[in-house]
């Protein structure tokens, strides 16, 4: 009893120590040659102006992008699953995804020549949907079926928006598609400032919830007559996750499947209680996203696969395996 | 003291309680029994404090349940479910959630919160049992480790939704000793039992309902005599001495005998 944090205090350990040398390894692997001597050049100061820019402006803000949008993908999704008590759930459930795209294209179409407004767009459409959905679902006091059938109706409603925008506006098309695989290739700094308020904003609400979300799975009549608020609950989840999302969209696109796996490894890894699954489940995300961005860098170096497509290679033989091995949800009458 | 004072409850406009007025001693056993749609769980339900009152209100100890914060409330009525689902955690995990009404903001388990635990898994025998996933117990173990979280919780008391049924018999019995325990430790017991000899047995009051109304809430043998079970069921109890007590069994003789054709098969 006393000795249940150890197993996680060492994957933790363990976790840190793999997001440091992937860090290490994202900032001298590139499609430029320089390496680990010209990084410690730069470091002491002593590098000129063009390595200087590209250590800074480009591998340096892909590497803290990687970590930030995995983990905040993977912690949003282990809040949905737990506040949904689904284990399919991930951000565009709430409609997150279709929220965002749609608001991508349309700003790229109504301020095509300003990039750096797709990433407010996304921010801004992830966070509304969200939001509507969750409004939506209030009418029908919120439950969790409810949250998510009005995260599907809301979702088909936004897709059929941005369909209607692409197909007015075929130019839009290009922006979408970016937008829908995701990646990391052009990653500038003022997208994470402007992500990183939310970012925050999202992990400090999981740990506020890493002690109360868990009593949900005891379904809502249990959990009620413990003393949760069942229903500010499920909604502040819903609020930091979108949040996380929110923010992981506005830097990276849809960067898919991390959400959805990475929980359900930490499940296997740590099992149960989310006090000790978060802090597992934020590395293992950064991680894998971080792991993914390196490998789609080297290998066809020069050229590079975006990492969501890598992801997404990953991703999709996994959730099958989910589907065939999902225990089904089980009632107790006794 | 549990005091219910006109309580009304309604799902949709359907009125389930309908100014149910009852008063449930301290440290007393009352099994609440009546036919499917009377309103049992819902009363349950509404003495926990998690359905929303049409009228009326439910006092513990004078207070109106209503005007609780949550976790107050929590800390004086434990509620278990009819049906409860069986989520990924251990059963350690499961006993520690008890404790989530005295935890404060950090929601960390305090040295006195693991005793309570210690105490409560002790209390319902679990201590085997706790480091298994729930889903890999039996139901009766299962119901066991729910009622150690509801024991950890140390409330004055305890609301339970059918606890017994779909149990084989072994942990029928297995329950009704530890519930028995409990009671003698001085906790106020309420449940909703199907089995009526067995509760007129076992109960020290027995609250029978019907169509959202309480019909007769007295000891059993009054309750036996009263002619209201014939009323409300149709059949009646008879009590045969055991011991020093009463056990109770269905009655031979039906206060309607059935017309002869349906027994002529």
């Amino acid at each position: 009893m006393k000795s249940s944090a150890n197993p996680e205090l060492s994957l933790i350990a363990v976790l840190l120590a793999a997001a440091i040398l992937l860090a290490l390894a994202s900032m001298v692997c590139g499609a430029s040659t320089l390496g680990a001597r010209d990084a410690v050049q730069w470091l002491s100061g002593s590098a000129d102006a063009s390595v200087d820019a590209i250590f800074r402006y480009i591998r340096l803000p892909r590497t803290l992008a990687c970590l930030l949008v995995g983990s905040a993908l993977a912690a949003a999704g282990l809040l949905l699953q737990t506040a949904l008590n689904n284990p399919l759930a991930s951000p565009g459930v709430i409609g997150v995804n279709a929220g965002s795209g749609l608001f991508v294209v349309a700003a790229s179409i109504l301020f095509p020549s300003v990039f750096w407004v797709r990433g407010l767009a996304a921010l801004g459409g992830a966070l509304a949907a969200a939001l509507w959905v969750y409004a939506l679902a209030r009418r029908g006091g919120a439950s969790r079926v409810t949250i998510i059938l009005a995260g599907v109706a809301i979702s088909s409603l936004l897709a059929a928006g941005m369909d209607a925008i692409v197909t007015l506006y075929p130019t839009a098309i290009m922006d979408r598609t970016a937008f829908f695989i995701g990646g990391f290739s052009s990653i500038y700094s003022g997208a994470l400032l402007v992500a990183l308020p939310f970012l925050l904003a999202g992990f400090l609400g999981a740990a506020f919830l890493a002690g109360r979300l868990d009593l949900l799975l005891l379904g809502d009549e249990v959990a009620a007559s413990l003393g949760l608020h069942v229903e500010r609950t499920r909604f502040l989840a819903i609020l930091f996750a979108a949040a996380l999302a929110a923010g992981a969209v506005s830097i990276a696109g849809l960067v898919g499947f991390v959400g959805l796996i990475v929980p359900h490894m930490v499940r296997r890894l740590t099992g149960g209680a989310l006090r000790r699954s978060l802090p597992v489940t934020i590395l293992l995300g950064g991680c894998l996203v971080l792991g993914c961005d390196l490998l789609a860098r080297l290998l066809f170096a020069p050229y590079e696969v975006p990492a969501g497509i890598l992801l997404s290679l990953i991703g999709a033989p996994f959730f099958l395996y989910l589907i065939l091995n999902r225990r089904k949800h089980r009632y107790d009458t006794a | 003291m549990i005091q219910l004072d006109n309580l009304r409850v309604a799902f949709a406009g359907r009125e389930v309680l309908a100014q149910v007025t009852a008063v449930f001693a301290p440290g007393s056993f009352t099994i609440i029994v009546g036919p499917n749609g009377a309103g049992k769980s819902t009363l349950l339900k509404a003495m926990a404090g998690i359905v929303p009152l049409a009228g009326g209100a439910v006092l513990y100890n004078g207070q109106p349940l209503h005007r609780m914060a949550r976790t107050e409330r929590a800390r004086r009525v434990a509620f278990l479910p009819q049906t409860r689902p069986v989520p990924e955690m251990t059963a350690l995990d499961l006993v520690r959630h008890g404790r989530y009404p005295h935890m404060g903001f950090s929601k960390t388990l305090s040295p006195r919160d693991h005793s309570a635990v210690d105490h409560a898994v002790a209390a319902a025998d679990l201590a085997p049992l706790l480091g298994r996933s729930l889903a890999t117990l039996s139901g009766g173990e299962r119901q066991r480790a729910y009622l150690a979280m509801a024991i950890a919780q140390e409330t004055e008391v305890l609301l339970l939704d059918e606890p017994s049924t779909h149990l084989d018999l072994h942990y029928q019995l297995e329950l009704q000793h530890l519930l028995a325990r409990l009671h003698t430790q001085g906790k106020t017991i309420i449940m909703v039992a199907q089995d009526l000899p067995q509760a007129f047995t076992f109960a020290q009051h027995i609250c029978l309902m019907q169509q959202g109304r309480i019909v007769c809430h007295q000891p059993p043998p009054v309750v036996q005599q009263s002619g209201t079970l014939e009323q409300v069921f149709g059949f009646s109890l008879q009590p045969v001495p055991a011991g020093d007590g009463l056990l109770y069994q269905y009655s031979l003789a039906p206060a309607d005998p059935p017309p002869p054709e349906e027994t002529a098969y």
